[in-house]
């Protein structure tokens, strides 16, 4: 199943080294703001929408 | 100072600076290591050089015999260290956390190693005055021998595969021994089934150390009170429940055994005094338990489930599943009411993985 990665901005170092380390350097996921942990159920379903141009753009779907 | 002096101490520094620059720290200096020096280190132990101590499957690295012996020499052990340090990758293995990647995780961990047995007079231990603090060798250098393993061998370094938001100090070095000829009762490691002449490491990975300055009071209850209210405190208190190694100093042990108090005793009354309200729990937004990650939630976030353990009729929640989730060790100067809380990761009941320290043989 195709599936993306989603990181908030922070995170960023560690995904680019756990990608590294897999031999995957360069792979391709998407970030968003930090925190997360603490947004109510509304602000997830803003960022998930802001979020999805670039999720389908990582698994190539144009519409 | 002699030309020649000086040119064996301007190429030691060289070395340690080739050591900085390859990123072979943990921002302390460490030992240049020589294919002959490592020669001596695995000299120490029966063990294959490609023994593997500990595996992380989720970055594809591993820790065998001959990286951690080349680590325990950049770090400033003996040579004769070697089987406690490999006895404290056993007990990590044996333990967990660290091969499901807790030294990733931004809760930022480090273990307590905690020696037991004769390898502590041998090594030079400490575990009298200054306990957790600095100034002896095979403390400092047995904790840092994992450490700087898990950043040269696994890689996890920080702003990348350590995603640590503080660390802990602990992160540079940990290791204790049980004060146990100043200690009223059996050993830490006699408690769980080994011989007095048996040496012993136990690797608790941990949070924090919490000081807790108690000399007030000459009431056992009292004291044991003032100790399990830092044990329930409610910022350790991330899941259903919690568990912790007390550190009591030899004063305080002996406080308490003169009162009739074992550990048996003390792990029980602990487990019931370490306990939170419906209120406590409420006023910090902890009252109920995720469905998803068992984590703690406020009761009104869309994902709670109310905790079954808080009683309904009192309102009262004890932080520990069981009395055997407080573990118990002496250790420090007999000059003081000065103990130790430390917020481990586990297990929260039951057994912690003690591994011998196995000698080559003769």
């Amino acid at each position: 199943m195709p599936a993306v990665s989603i990181c908030t901005e922070p995170f960023r170092l560690a995904a680019d080294a756990m990608a590294r380390s897999y031999g995957f350097p360069g792979f391709a996921y998407v970030v968003t703001e930090h925190p997360v942990a603490s947004l109510s159920r509304e602000e997830v379903r803003e960022r998930v929408a802001l979020m999805i141009p670039r999720i389908l753009g990582v698994l190539g779907v144009v519409e | 100072m002699t030309a020649d002096a000086r040119a064996v101490v301007d190429a030691l520094v060289d070395a340690v600076e080739y050591c900085y620059d390859q990123e072979w720290t943990d921002g302390l200096p460490v030992v240049p290591c020589t294919p002959e020096r490592l020669d001596a280190f695995l000299a120490q132990t029966d063990r294959a050089p490609g023994e593997v101590l500990l595996s992380m499957p989720q970055i594809g690295r591993e820790c065998t015999v001959r990286m951690a012996a080349l680590n325990a020499a950049m770090a400033g052990c003996r040579p004769e260290y070697l089987p406690v340090v490999l006895a404290a990758w056993d007990s990590l293995r044996a333990e967990g956390y660290v091969g499901k990647g807790i030294w990733q995780s931004t809760t930022g961990t480090a273990p307590l190693i905690l020696v037991n047995g004769p390898v502590r007079g041998d090594l030079g231990v400490n575990c009298r005055g200054n306990v957790f603090g600095s100034g002896f060798r095979a403390n400092a250098t047995i904790g840092r021998a994992i450490r700087l393993a898990a950043i040269n061998v696994f890689g996890l370094r920080p702003h990348a595969l350590d995603q640590a938001t503080q660390g802990t100090p602990a992160k540079y070095t940990c290791c204790i021994g049980e004060n146990q000829e100043e200690s009223p009762w059996p050993a830490f490691h006699e408690e769980f089934g080994f011989g007095p002449d048996t040496s012993t490491v136990t690797a608790m990975t941990m949070r924090s150390v919490a000081q807790i300055e108690a000399r007030h009071t000459s009431d056992g209850p009292q004291l044991l009170r003032d100790l399990a209210d830092t044990v329930a405190r409610t910022g350790a208190l991330l899941h259903h429940t919690i568990s912790t190694c007390l550190v009591l100093s030899p004063e305080h042990a002996h406080l308490l055994a003169a009162q009739g108090w074992d550990k048996q005793a003390i792990r029980e009354f602990v487990f019931d005094a370490a306990q939170l309200t419906r209120a406590d729990l409420d006023r910090v937004g902890k009252t109920a338990i995720s469905r998803t990650t068992s984590w703690r939630l406020p009761a009104d976030h869309p994902e709670a489930l109310p905790d079954d353990r808080i009683d309904a009729a009192t309102g009262a929640f004890r932080v520990l599943t069981a009395a055997d989730a407080v573990k118990i060790v002496v250790a420090g100067a007999s000059n003081s009411g000065v103990s130790a809380v430390v917020d481990t990761f586990g297990p929260r009941g039951g057994r912690p993985e003690l591994a011998e320290v196995v000698m080559r043989s003769t």
